[in-house]
């Protein structure tokens, strides 16, 4: 176990006994993480606060029934991509300039993707054209520099599906910010599922460890 | 593709492999087009994906955010000790927006206060000092007076100048130069600011915070602040984070009260109602006065 993960554990510990200094420890350590996680899922600031500020509300209403099984910040992270998961599928959000599925513009100057790499930098926006499921492996693994093994915790799929998914996510991230059309293999199994339908195996219950 | 060229594909991108493995890998995946093509995609991602800016939270949306989950929650009946970091005691530049309507309300008026410089006495409040006396900033402070017959509204090519006043609270009336930048950007620079007016405005909410003129003025008060690592701001970071009313602060001046070096501040709540001008002392952050709720 990390000195971090030992440390959030006494935390909990201490905020459940009362210690009102482990509250700010535990939101020092974490908070940037969980609307980082946010904000690069929902791609919306404002969004991004509300379901950061509903993450750690659930998580210190059920401070009580962490473990400790896991990381305490594995089942953080799991609570977060649980809030946007429900925020998206409340909100059944699409962004106005999405393109339509499979559909690439031309763009003369795409025929280096990495040239055109250059030209066309909005990782943001590209990372909203992923697919939830590819997009949350992402952000998780790539992004937050978390391990596939506790990305897999989180995500509650095994450490396989979340390379796959990391590496299906990466090559559709690329191709969307190089504009270059992906060979036709590429496309049948990158651009599903829809966007606002995560596959529910992902989603353990909020709250719960 | 199978899970093993996928794999290496991956590891080979993210130059996890030693020199004589990940010779091996290319030499395997150069006999095939598509895995060559495939970790030209994997390269080109982690790229873009390393520029990508941080997504951090502000120091402003920060303080909030601890204090809605702790309003939620309820989890501290007694007072929260605020320990903001270096950074966080620069001043949370979020709040400009709004704030610097404020300043737009604000033309010269009755110098019940005289400002000075804020940067060159940045230092003088600790911000320990600041902490150990929350409960004193909070409480409850004389109203001031209006002193409205001496209210000039002035036009932004119009600002008026009112004689001095003289009252117990009388102040100095020495006026030092608005914050170098802020007049070229804006055009103007608001001073001698009078509470109860400025209350008013707040009010009658006659400022638009999406005004293109605010924005200006917003970049010119983000650079200065982004300059100035203050301590004095460390009364509106206490005050903010331990204040279930306000959503933002804004320190608008320095100056001198009752012969106390004083900190001009707005605060402002979701109602301009609820919104309050208020003077704290430079040394400890009490109220010293205050106009609004």
């Amino acid at each position: 176990m990390t000195h971090r993960a030992t440390e959030d554990i006494d935390l909990i510990a201490r905020y459940l006994q009362g210690d009102m200094g482990a509250f700010d420890e535990l939101m020092a350590a974490h908070e940037n993480r969980v609307f980082g996680i946010c904000l690069r899922m929902l791609r919306d600031r404002e969004a991004a606060l509300d379901v950061t500020q509903e993450t750690f509300l659930t998580v210190f209403r059920k401070a009580d029934r962490y473990k400790a099984q896991a990381a305490f910040s594995t089942w953080l992270y799991r609570v977060t991509m649980n809030a946007c998961y429900d925020y998206l599928r409340r909100t059944k959000r699409r962004r106005a300039d999405a393109l339509p599925e499979g559909f690439d513009p031309a763009d003369p100057r795409a025929g280096d993707p990495l040239e055109s790499a250059e030209v066309r930098p909005d990782i943001e926006a590209a990372l909203g054209e992923l697919a939830e499921e590819f997009r949350s492996a992402v952000v998780l693994v790539d992004l937050q520099g978390l391990a596939i093994d506790q990305t897999a915790e989180i995500l509650g799929v095994p450490p396989g599906t979340v390379k796959s998914r990391v590496f299906r996510g990466r090559r559709r991230l690329a191709e969307l910010l190089g504009n270059h059309s992906p060979p036709s293999r590429h496309q049948t199994d990158v651009d599903r599922p829809a966007p606002d339908s995560p596959p529910a195996p992902e989603h353990p219950e909020s709250g719960t460890n | 593709m199978h899970q093993h060229d996928q794999e290496l594909i991956m590891a080979l991108a993210e130059g996890t492999l030693d020199a004589t493995a990940a010779s091996a890998a290319r030499a395997e995946i150069e006999t095939c087009s598509d895995c060559v093509h495939d970790l030209e995609l994997q390269a080109l991602a982690l790229t873009a994906l390393e520029t990508a800016p941080p997504a951090q939270l502000s120091e402003f949306e920060s303080a909030k955010l601890r204090r809605d989950i702790r309003g939620e929650i309820g989890v501290f009946k007694e007072e929260v000790t605020f320990e903001p970091s270096k950074r966080q005691r620069r001043f949370p530049i979020a709040a400009f927006g709004t704030a610097a309507a404020v300043l737009i309300a604000v033309v010269a008026i009755a110098p019940r206060l005289s400002l000075v410089g804020g940067a060159d006495s940045a230092d003088t409040v600790a911000l320990e000092a600041a902490e150990s006396t929350i409960a004193a900033a909070t409480t409850a402070a004389p109203q001031l007076d209006a002193a409205a017959g001496q209210v000039q509204v002035g036009e932004e090519d119009n600002l008026g100048t009112a004689a001095p006043t003289t009252s117990p609270n009388a102040l100095s009336t020495t006026m030092a130069p608005p914050p170098e930048g802020a007049l070229e950007r804006v055009g103007y620079y608001a001073a001698n600011p009078d509470l109860t007016l400025l209350r008013s405005r707040l009010e009658s909410q006659e400022f638009d915070p999406d005004s293109a003129r605010l924005f200006a003025l917003k970049d010119a008060e983000a650079e200065i602040a982004e300059e100035d690592v203050n301590t004095v701001n460390s009364c509106l970071v206490v005050t903010l984070s331990t204040s279930d009313e306000f959503i933002e602060g804004f320190q608008f001046a320095r100056g001198n009260y009752d012969g106390r070096e004083v900190i001009f501040y707005v605060y402002l709540a979701e109602e301009p109602a609820e919104s309050a001008v208020v003077v704290q002392a430079a040394d400890n952050c009490e109220e010293l006065a205050r106009a609004g709720p």
